[in-house]
């Protein structure tokens, strides 16, 4: 493990580099270059604020519905395109596999990376908004208290991309599989509606039991209320990374050798 | 000092004959006890035992499909042996599939700079080799554009000219 980390660290400036890369190509696509990620958000605000709120929420805090549904949403897609994203990594790299015996968890960083600046940039188009419409600006003081989570967050969605980059060059139909488990994790998930919808029909359980809320939940309570989770909360959270952490590293430490012969 | 020991060492294959397993079929070869694809074994490299030290040139000749590039591989690290060993120590340097691997959406100056960041440089050790990597190569004004418009020459010359530049203990050329 100390080797496979000290092979990951002396590889980093390559790693860097092509993060870099992927992110001018991602946003030089786009007409908008950058500005393409601030209007998605913004436009998805507007869309929130004015009738989900209405319909979902219940009507009376629009600006505090659409905070909660936007920061879940940046939380959610970024988990769910690490893991898809992920499923391409190491055809994407083969090249570079075949040339070089670097650990294979530098490309799963270089996928978790990518992802992880392009949801920050829209988590952040949400504080700001939030700090804007509250006319408070104090909301930009609860960023600290959300860094533990966005932290545990970014490991669990790096576990998932090797996962799932893992999984997939056995078995080549995993991501269609994942999209279709995304969908239902999506819907079972309190993104676009309320916990208190599930509670109130003694469903709560669905929640508990589901990794995905605690991830979610370490970075959202702490905007929208601004208060620390509780120590309950970031047990679960610390939980659900350290288990997938370990059944990454496992995974790793498994297959690792083997993945030359099958790509 | 630079060495090599290889004892013993071999490498078997497993193929399947379509190329990948689903992992629907899996979940159907696990229920029903029936291969629908079944798994092939090859024998690409038996009982290889090498040895070399500082200053030897080994080159090795053979068939196609006779398991040099494999044996290469192996010495690169990137093939673990199935049985026996192998030890390499030193800075390795491999010139394998050398035009292909490029970022094609980046310029050619970028590319020297992935590239030489994979064979273990640093930006402090590359600064000075820039220049270099350019003028061997012969490319002028063509490194400031995407290497997807180069021509299989040019690609094989940017290549060429950025392996050149590294100095490792062992080089191994295919």
């Amino acid at each position: 493990m100390i080797q496979h980390a000290s092979a990951m660290w002396k590889f980093r400036h390559f790693l860097m580099a092509l993060v870099k890369l992927d992110l001018r190509q991602r946003y030089r696509k786009s007409i908008l270059g950058i500005g393409w990620s601030l209007l998605n958000p913004i436009a998805m605000t507007i869309v929130f604020t004015v009738v989900f709120s209405k319909v979902l929420g219940d009507g009376n805090d629009p600006i505090g519905y659409a905070a909660a549904v936007l920061t879940g949403m940046a939380v959610w897609s970024f988990l769910r395109d690490s893991a898809l994203t992920g499923c391409r990594c190491f055809p994407q790299n083969e090249a570079y596999i075949r040339q070089s015996p670097i650990p294979y968890t530098v490309y799963t960083l270089r996928t978790a990376l990518g992802q992880a600046i392009h949801s920050l940039i829209a988590l952040a188009v949400v504080v700001l908004m939030i700090s804007i419409y509250q006319g408070d600006p104090g909301v930009l003081l609860r960023v600290p208290l959300m860094l533990p989570g966005i932290c545990l967050l970014f490991v669990a969605a790096w576990a998932a991309a090797t996962l799932a980059a893992f999984t997939n060059v056995f078995f080549n139909d995993t991501q269609h599989l994942l999209e279709v488990a995304a969908q239902i994790i999506f819907f079972l998930t309190p993104i676009m509606y309320p916990r208190k919808l599930l509670d109130d029909k003694q469903m709560g359980w669905i929640v508990d039991a589901n990794p995905v809320y605690w991830l979610l939940e370490l970075t959202r309570f702490p905007l929208l209320t601004g208060e620390l989770p509780s120590g309950e909360m970031y047990l679960a959270g610390f939980g659900v990374t350290l288990a997938m952490a370990g059944l990454a590293a496992g995974v790793v430490a498994w297959l690792h050798k083997r993945v030359i012969f099958v790509l | 000092m630079a060495s090599i020991e290889v004892s013993g060492a071999s490498i078997t294959f497993t193929a399947t004959q379509s190329k990948q397993v689903t992992l629907k079929e899996y979940l159907v070869k696990g229920l029903f006890r029936r291969s629908v694809n079944p798994q092939v074994s090859i024998h690409a490299l038996t009982d290889i035992n090498l040895s070399a030290k500082d200053g030897d040139r080994i080159g090795v000749i053979g068939h196609n499909g006779a398991g040099k590039t494999t044996l290469l591989k192996l010495l690169a690290g990137i093939y673990t042996p199935t049985e026996g060993r192998c030890v390499v120590q030193g800075g390795v340097c491999s010139l394998f599939d050398i035009s292909v691997g490029f970022e094609n959406e980046a310029t050619g100056w970028e590319n020297i700079v992935y590239r030489s960041y994979l064979q273990g440089e640093s930006p402090a050790t590359l600064k000075g080799k820039m220049e270099e990597i350019a003028e061997f190569s012969e490319l002028g004004e063509f490194l400031t554009l995407p290497v997807k418009g180069y021509s299989a020459g040019m690609r094989m010359r940017l290549a060429f000219a950025i392996a050149t530049t590294a100095e490792p203990e062992v080089l191994l050329v295919d």
